[in-house]
């Protein structure tokens, strides 16, 4: 594209000059356009336009109420033209480029067509059949900017200064990195953390704040933090950006160092006793799943550990909110029934949590009832529970009797989905209300352990036949 | 900017024993949340980092032998503050360190359209040891026009804005050359500004056109001068101001006739730097209210000349 445009310029430019022997020396050019909003075409007021050849003195024009702008009496030609109006991208950058490279033709005679799309430029009319004193007249469409603007914090609250803030998007080609993303503009904060990257094109961007900041003494103590506390692209949140929307992303950085969180896991005598051999337990730290979703892997957190005399440790916990859990196992690998299990919410901040105490409950059965939609007949129907994370899958299934009551056993520690299904495959029935106590978990799911007494409630749907359809 | 630092002598006392101490703001007396404390070692890696506290504490345990040389305290929104090192106990009671907060200056700059001016290097210089020199943070003004110098010490200082020179951002008028505020071409006692501790001023000003003169010349390569090389010349006025008003011109490869514009009324220095930055010709040209002409740089045909 553009060297396909450099390549009519170079032609333009070839024309211009075999025109201009031909041409009379008094030959001038007028050159008028309008700026418009690209978005909703309203004529934009007060916008500035400047033209020029190389190595000549620049002319500035400004645009009337219209959005109307003239230059008059221009030596016959080769001419740049730049655009710019507050809010708004300049005519060249809403195509990306970094200065203006599309040229404009202003000559008689030649070939050039009436009507042409410049670069970075707008649309030029040539009047036909001029020629002493050409007319052209210009349509430029200028795009109004994204902004993102934020606050780069570490712990305590205290802003991040002299902190360089890089605004990353999905490119593909030499500039983008082993993430797939490339830097589209980098800015610093100030003193007090604040930054703000304009000039964005509509799309979809990732904030990160780097670790390496102005101030040498601190440079090793944050990590390379993506909006909005994030450690990679994976699980930062991209900012998306419509034309001329201005929106807000802080980031509070992560620090190099975790702390350790520590303490006492309680097993009940009357566990072990229950199942009269040894027990093997299990504890991971994740990230407490966003609503509808499943707990993040513990990777990038800490490695899940097995406690000692029922003591534990994780080491090099970032400061975040977690959900603690555990689990034990009757024998000595991981493929035990299930005992008992804790699910437990943690604050982590920048000093170590030391003496928390998990309760471990017995592993309990969560009783539940299906009650069927109107016109719905009742049929046995299949519920599944199923859970996920590095203490292993859990996948319940328990079939439900005609009569509604159900009763799901051996469930891990973890977010639970639920499903159901007719036993029978000729039928199409599904799930449209889940509760557990007080409380909707029929898209988000429910957190394993429950409190004690509280039952599920589901509804099921099927497909209506017959009358009324 | 640079962290506080805090020379502490006397280790054979201190070095034993734990170093503890809590950090207060000067102005206010509160305690200081968040700050760096770092005690060095004998090398800039070699060193243990602390944060004050909410109480604005901070401890070191065990400062042995190879650390507890430097103590350097930073925290956002504070400046240098020197501490008597005389004053630091050798009994081991806590340290009492207080950082001053730093004056801001910030502001909006436009130009004579009314537009923002975007890109714009804006800086706060004052005198030190009779020289003017920088203070406080360099701002590049963002696409509202908006600047922010911070971390600047309390006293006298003067602003100076040197519009954008076309990598950042596209030069729009080469008559906006860097001028200080409020929009002059000097620095001297009518365009003094004040700071306080802990107090941010705002300045919001139009920059000022300039039409200026114009330089000419040539710019000769003798035979034989072993510069062919040579392509450009550097432009530089010269005051006791750094780097005020500097650019490049581009004299033609063939005749070496050079023209450069809109220059503002003073003392200029125009430089020709061979390759590795060598210069092998120098000329200075006074500028009032005509244009210059016939200015000649003759390139050394000593290579080694200065």
């Amino acid at each position: 594209m553009h060297r396909f445009s450099r390549f009519i310029a170079i032609l333009l430019l070839l024309l211009v000059l075999r025109s201009r022997g031909q041409a009379q020396a008094a030959a001038t050019a007028t050159l008028e356009g309008t700026i418009v909003n690209a978005v909703d075409g309203s004529p934009i007021p007060g916008a500035r336009v400047k033209t020029g050849q190389q190595f000549a003195e620049p002319l500035y024009a400004r645009t009337d109420e219209k959005g109307h702008f003239v230059f008059t009496g221009l030596s016959l030609g080769v001419y740049y033209l730049v655009a710019e109006a507050p809010g708004f991208l300049r005519n060249y950058e809403a195509s990306n480029q970094r200065s203006p490279r599309g040229l404009l033709y202003l000559a008689s005679g030649g070939n050039a067509p009436a009507t042409a799309d410049i670069d970075g430029v707008g649309t030029l009319t040539r009047s036909p059949g001029a020629h002493e004193a050409l007319h052209a007249t210009l349509a430029i469409r200028l795009t109004p900017y994204a902004v993102i603007t934020g606050k780069v914090t570490e712990a305590h609250g205290v802003p991040r200064a002299h902190c360089a803030v890089a605004v990353r998007a999905r490119q593909t080609g030499s500039a983008a990195q082993v993430d797939g993303l490339a830097t589209v503009t980098r800015v610093f904060t100030d003193d007090r953390g604040e930054y703000r990257v304009a000039r964005l094109r509509p799309g979809a961007y990732y904030v990160v704040a780097d670790k390496h900041g102005q101030w040498m003494t601190t440079r090793r103590v944050m990590r390379t933090t993506y909006y909005p506390s994030a450690l990679d692209v994976a699980s930062a949140k991209p900012v998306q950006l419509a034309a001329g929307e201005q929106v807000r992303a802080d980031i509070r950085m992560l620090v190099e160092r975790g702390v350790s969180v520590s303490g006492t896991v309680v097993i009940s005598a009357s566990d072990s006793a229950a199942v009269g051999q040894a027990l093997s337990a299990r504890m991971l730290l994740c990230q407490p799943a966003p609503a509808g979703k499943m707990p993040r892997p513990p990777a990038t957190v800490a490695d899940f550990i097995e406690p000692i005399d029922g003591r534990f440790e994780f080491r090099n916990v970032v400061p975040g909110e977690y959900t603690l859990m555990a689990l034990t196992r009757a024998g000595d690998d991981r493929q035990g029934t299930p005992v008992s299990a804790a699910l437990q919410r943690v604050a982590v901040d920048e000093d170590d949590v030391n003496g928390l105490q998990v309760a471990l409950e017995p592993v309990r059965d969560v009783h539940g009832t299906v009650k069927f939609a109107p016109g719905c007949a009742a049929v046995p129907l299949r519920v599944t529970a199923h859970g996920s994370n590095s203490l292993g899958v859990s996948r319940v299934e328990v079939d439900v009797s005609a009569g509604g009551e159900f009763t799901l056993r051996g469930l891990t520690p973890a977010r639970h989905s639920l499903l159901i299904q007719a036993v029978s495959p000729d039928l199409a029935y599904w799930l449209t209300a889940a509760r557990l106590g007080d409380r909707d978990v029929h898209r988000d799911g429910f957190d394993y352990p429950v409190p004690q007494g509280e039952t599920l409630q589901l509804t099921a749907d099927c497909r209506k036949t017959g009358a009324g359809q | 900017m640079k962290p506080l630092l805090l020379l502490i002598l006397g280790c054979a006392t201190l070095c034993a024993q734990p170093v503890e101490g809590y950090i207060f703001d000067s102005v206010t007396g509160a305690p200081v949340a968040g700050a760096y404390v770092a005690l060095h070692g004998a090398t800039f890696n070699d060193r243990i980092l602390r944060r004050s506290d909410g109480t604005g504490r901070f401890r070191f345990e065990m400062p042995d032998a190879a650390n507890g040389k430097l103590i350097a305290v930073s925290r956002a929104g504070y400046l240098i503050a020197h501490e008597p090192v005389a004053s630091l106990p050798a009994d081991g009671s806590p340290l009492h360190i207080e950082l001053t907060p730093e004056a801001v200056i910030s502001g909006t700059l436009e130009d004579e359209d009314g537009f923002a001016v975007e890109a714009a290097l804006v800086e706060a210089l004052h005198w030190e040891n009779g020289k003017l020199t920088r203070a406080g943070t360099v701002s590049r003004t963002n696409d509202l026009g908006e600047y922010r110098i911070a971390e600047l010490p309390a006293g006298p200082c003067y602003l100076r804005v040197t519009p954008p020179s076309g990598s950042l951002s596209p030069v729009w008028d080469r008559r906006y050359v860097p001028q200080f505020y409020p929009g002059v071409l000097e620095a001297n006692d009518d365009n003094v500004l004040a700071v306080e501790a802990g107090r941010e001023r705002t300045l919001s000003f139009r920059l000022r056109k300039y039409e200026g003169v114009t330089i000419s010349g040539q710019l000769i390569v003798p035979p034989g001068a072993g510069a062919a090389e040579v392509t450009r010349l550097v432009y530089a006025r010269s005051v006791d101001v750094p780097e005020f008003g500097a650019g490049p011109a581009f004299p033609d490869a063939k005749t070496g006739q050079f023209t450069i514009t809109h220059i503002p009324p003073g003392t200029w220095v125009l430089t020709s730097n061979a390759t590795g930055g060598r210069v092998v010709a120098q000329q200075t040209v006074q500028v009032g209210t005509a244009d210059a002409t016939g200015v000649v740089l003759t390139v050394a045909d000593e290579p080694g000349q200065r």
